[in-house]
């Protein structure tokens, strides 16, 4: 949607509002436009309070007015909480008293149906006619710790915080912010998307980029609306803030779900996944995690590494933590000589005091201060996972004091605290959580968390602006083709033609010529040079092998006549109703390593190329990795080494290395195919040949598939 | 005395296409056209307890406007009760019912275009084969002739043949269903070879399935469906269809490689119809009784795909259209016009015409 609205200037109102209306305020208790004007006013709002009814009177103490436009002041925002068939009235009535943000509470709108969209879609036109931003429709609100004002029908406030949540889901949110009050995290904003009829996801991070009160970004979301604004949005924020997403319909039938629930069709999962990837957004893949990590950056610093110390009153649990860390990426950290020498001075000799170090079952309270204050002191020490097992000699309650403390001397370095246990460790965890430490029940999830904050900082610091190289190709060419096959009202290109626009992209290929007799297949055999292959032309068959519409090795022109007549015979006889357009003569390909090069354009984020082990087994293989176009040089190499296929084409066991340079550039040019044309949806080399490095790749089957117009 | 055309040979829908395609160019010259078919089959769709039809004779009449009876359109309708049921009735007989009909036809038409019996051959037992009314009306005659392969190049030497004997000697050939790979072979080779004999080809009707695909309403009347909300896309055509029951992101790239086509799949499939309207969908089939849920309503009224529920299973309603061949009818433009230029545009009608 293209607007001449400036969105970051109407979220900057809508984050610090003079004035707010509730338009639909209601006197009576249980009805939302009650709830709103209530939170309104228990939040601590200093601006104005406008409650709009045409019953007029008083609620709350508050003078109603009969319309907005009796509002003799300016108004900065309005919730509107009134039924939908209202709503269109209404936002004409704020855009004409000089409104700058609405946040739309009312449901009925595009979740509805046809006249629920089409209703959408004019409110939005009503409001962008006066320059007002909409957030929602059919959303909860909006909460806004730093304002503050809770312009929204919570059964709560959140906290004063530094992280800032958006979610396409209100219900979810009412759960997270009840959840978050008693585990003392903070927001600063909160934000129900709702429809998405004008601000989105994407807006609203890049709001969340410039807003100094928030300093950690999550996001619960379905779909995006606009992919590539999202990762542009995205790209900007990450180097500054980290953002932290779940994003639901993983599954085929959750997938199926969310397109029932929003009425869109999600992009493929897979899509999101390296999207989130390429602009350094950290997915989490389930709700507890998300706020796992939120828990642990809402007291902590990042890490500035990856080496932990674990420090523990007992083995199991020591042995567990170690292995998670080594599971997630993270390294058992080796502590320095003088740290290691300060433990064995003051721990009982049965202690382990290397990593990680057990203070044994006796371990009192001073003995987890000066393991922990020592590892927070060790540079070799990124951040310190404290675990405690309730035992005959544990002070837990005391202990979680001393490491408030040792916090509190050493507040840059990550402490996270796991208490294992039950009734025993309520109390122990509730002095961790008000003294600031993020306290876990067991350890994987604490490691989870580190781990997550930790791999942050590595895609924020992978971020670079590295350039998308070009290539000098031959578009006019590519466009002809293209053109001749939308005449002839084709959406899959023969062979003949994806092998030639391959050319004029400069991907080296077996080369095809279409035969439409045996003489001319044996005239093309010979220009090409025997041996050759024969395969049917034909859009309407896809797995040419199985009808026998393949011969392949042919070394005479006698071969070639009669492998000619058998394939047109076999596919007649396989499949009478296929349009046959002739015979591919192919060039025949010195067999290298199998590679497929593919590229599906999703309908979120555009063209997601795929890279990896090819031939006949991919689909049991797969052993496939994706990245979105366009891509720069690391995109490339990266998408190649992320495969099983990426190790093997270095060499192994005395293989010579491939030619991994001409694949890179093969991908690359790709990439840059599909960027140049975007009629292109679907494109497939399978096989790619890989040979040794410096002889470069042949593509030896290219299928391209075009999209309408 | 109005000029007569005959169209010959032994296809499906070839042989009204041409004349749809024919007419359209003869009134284009300002010129009227009549329809007759002396001999015609039995429609069980179009006939009615008084009257036997014949399906061609009902649509050209309508499409023509023609203010003529169906009997005198087509006057004889062999119902195939019997092999004798002509001969009982006897040649003079039927050559009379034919004379008289043609007669009131042609006294208001410049053309009159005459269809041929199923194949050029068939009545020749009552002496009313094609070449034989050829004859009689002293008509010129486009005689199509199925050309799947290089080998059919007999085929046109036997009709060729075949009008001779009955000295009917302007003939011209139009070869039909013509597969696209054989182009090159038909205009550089299989033209000048006819040339040589003195053979007129006057057009090359290449293999075409929109002029086959059937139209929203013909498949809804074969399903027994019934549409959801807007009905105004009945006449949309439909080239192939698709059965949705695979994961989306696989549904994805299979609906791409496709235009104008139905998917059927089940109501609560709410990805596959959604991944069908991104693609270049022209229907929905739902199968089972199952509707859509709300959001594939909105959105395939957003993007003007139609949507039909049909109690059928999706493999009994993939059976059902699978053998599904659009007919033209006079009140589907959309097909009209798609016949008039591709089978228009095939032809050398000029040269028919002089």
């Amino acid at each position: 949607m293209c607007s001449k609205v400036d969105r970051q200037k109407g979220i900057d109102v809508l984050f610090n509002p003079r004035s707010i209306a509730v338009v639909g305020a209601s006197s009576s208790k249980g009805k939302l436009g009650n709830d709103v004007l209530r939170n309104l006013i228990e939040s601590g709002f200093e601006g104005r309070i406008y409650p709009v009814n045409p019953r007029g009177g008083e609620i709350l103490g508050l003078k109603v007015y009969r319309s907005i436009s009796e509002i003799v002041t300016d108004v900065d925002v309005a919730v509107i909480v009134i039924p939908a068939k209202y709503v269109l009235t209404e936002v004409e009535a704020c855009g004409k008293k000089g409104v700058k943000s609405l946040v739309i509470i009312t449901a009925g709108f595009k979740e509805i149906g046809h006249e629920g969209q089409e209703a959408e879609k004019t409110l939005v036109a009503f409001a962008e006619k006066y320059g007002m931003v909409v957030q929602g429709p059919n959303c909860l609100g909006i909460i806004n710790t730093s304002a503050p004002y809770n312009a929204s029908f919570s059964a709560g406030t959140p906290r004063k915080g530094k992280i800032a949540f958006a979610s396409q889901s209100g219900a979810l949110m009412t759960g997270i912010l009840d959840w978050s009050l008693m585990e003392k995290i903070g927001f600063s904003k909160f934000v129900s998307l709702g429809n998405k009829a004008q601000l989105n996801e994407a807006d609203f991070i890049e709001a969340f980029g410039r807003d100094p009160d928030s300093t950690f970004i999550l996001l619960y979301i379905e779909s995006v609306v606009d992919g590539r604004r999202f990762m542009e949005a995205c790209r900007k924020v990450v180097p500054d803030k980290p953002i932290f997403v779940v994003k639901s319909g993983v599954s085929a039938a959750g997938a199926r779900a969310a397109s029932s629930h929003t009425g869109s069709l999600a992009g493929s999962d897979t899509a999101y996944d390296v999207a989130f990837k390429q602009c350094g957004v950290r997915r989490a893949h389930n709700m507890a995690s998300l706020f796992d990590i939120a828990s642990v950056f809402d007291d902590m610093y990042l890490p500035s590494g990856n080496r932990v110390a674990i420090i523990t009153n007992a083995g199991g649990p020591g042995i567990l933590t170690t292995d998670a860390c080594e599971a997630s990426g993270l390294e058992i950290a080796q502590l320095s000589s003088e740290t290691i020498e300060y433990l064995k001075e003051n721990l009982p000799p049965a202690a382990a005091v290397y990593n990680p170090i057990d203070a044994l079952g006796t371990a009192q309270p001073e003995d987890y201060a000066l393991c922990v204050e020592a590892t927070l002191r060790d540079e070799n020490v990124d951040s310190v996972l404290v675990l405690l097992t309730p035992q005959a000699m544990t002070k837990a309650t005391e202990t979680a004091q001393i490491l408030v403390e040792s916090h509190m001397k050493y507040p840059d370095k990550p402490l996270i605290a796991v208490f294992m246990g039950g009734n025993s460790m309520v109390y122990p965890r509730i002095v961790l959580t008000e003294g600031g430490i993020p306290v876990f029940d067991f350890p994987e999830r604490a490691v989870h968390a580190i781990s997550e904050l930790y791999h942050y900082t590595v895609n924020r610091d992978s971020l670079k602006d590295e350039e998308v190289p070009t290539f000098k190709v031959d578009k006019k060419r590519t466009a002809e083709i293209i053109d001749r096959v939308r005449k002839d009202n084709r959406r899959v290109l023969l062979g003949s033609e994806a092998h030639a626009i391959a050319e004029a992209y400069g991907i080296p290929v077996a080369r095809i010529r279409l035969a439409t007799s045996s003489d001319e297949a044996k005239k093309l055999s010979e220009e090409l040079g025997y041996p050759v292959v024969l395969k049917i032309s034909s859009p309407d068959i896809i797995h040419k092998s199985d009808i026998g519409g393949i011969r392949v090795n042919l070394t005479t022109p006698e071969e070639v006549e009669e492998a000619f007549l058998q394939i047109l015979d076999n596919a007649k006889n396989h499949m009478p109703n296929a349009m046959i357009y002739g015979v591919d003569v192919q060039e025949m390909a010195e067999k290298g390593k199998e590679l497929i090069i593919g590229c599906s354009r999703d309908v979120q984020f555009g063209p997601l190329v795929m890279f990896g082990a090819g031939g006949i087994f991919v689909n049991y293989l797969k052993d496939i990795s994706f990245k979105l176009a366009p891509m720069t040089r690391s995109d490339a190499s990266d998408l190649i080494m992320e495969t099983k296929m990426g190790t093997l084409l270095k060499g192994v066991r005395g293989e010579a290395p491939s030619d991994i340079v001409a694949i890179e550039e093969t991908i690359l040019r790709i990439g840059q195919l599909v960027t140049d044309f975007e009629e292109i949806v679907e494109l497939d080399i399978n096989p790619a040949f890989a040979y040794e490095k410096g002889k470069g790749v042949s593509a030896v089957d290219v299928k391209i598939t075009i999209g309408g117009n | 005395m109005a000029e007569n055309i005959v169209i010959s040979g032994n296809t499906l829908t070839g042989k009204t296409m041409v004349a749809i395609a024919l007419a359209a160019k003869i009134k284009e010259k300002g010129k009227s056209v009549g329809y007759f078919k002396p001999v015609g089959s039995k429609s069980y769709d179009y006939s009615t307890s008084s009257e036997d039809v014949d399906e061609d004779a009902a649509i050209m009449k309508e499409l023509l406007s023609m203010k003529h009876s169906l009997s005198t359109i087509c006057p004889i309708v062999r119902t195939r009760s019997s092999y004798d049921e002509l001969l009982r009735i006897g040649h003079e007989n039927l050559l009379t019912k034919i004379r008289e009909s043609y007669s009131s036809i042609s006294e208001d038409f410049d053309y009159v275009i005459i269809e041929g019996t199923k194949a050029s051959w068939h009545l020749m037992h009552v002496d009313l084969s094609t070449p034989q009314l050829a004859k009689e009306f002293n008509a010129s005659v486009i005689c199509l002739v199925n050309f799947p392969d290089i080998t059919s190049i007999d085929d046109i030497l036997l009709q060729i043949e075949l009008f001779k004997q009955h000295n009917v000697e302007k003939v011209s050939i139009v070869l039909n269903m013509v597969p696209p790979m054989l182009k090159k072979t038909v205009t550089q080779e299989i033209g000048p070879f006819l040339a040589e004999r003195g053979i007129d080809l006057v057009g090359v009707i290449y293999l075409n399935r929109e002029l086959f695909s059937p139209t929203v309403r013909e498949i809804q009347k074969a399903l027994d469906g019934q549409m959801i909300g807007d009905n105004g896309k009945m006449d949309l055509l439909v080239d192939q269809f698709m059965v949705g029951s695979m994961a989306p992101e696989n549904a994805l790239k299979w609906f791409r490689r496709v235009r104008d086509k139905a998917v059927i799949t089940s109501g609560d499939r709410a990805d596959i119809c959604l991944t069908a309207l991104e693609t270049d969908t022209n229907l929905l089939i739902l199968t089972g009784g199952m509707g859509p849920d709300i959001g594939t309503v909105a959105r395939a009224r957003e993007k003007g795909v139609p949507i039909m529920m049909t109690a059928h299973d999706t493999y009994r309603t993939g059976h059902i259209v699978d053998g599904l061949i659009g007919t033209v009818t006079a009140d589907n433009k959309e097909k009209l016009a798609i016949v008039e230029k591709i089978v228009g545009d095939a032809l050398d009608l000029e040269t028919i015409l002089t």
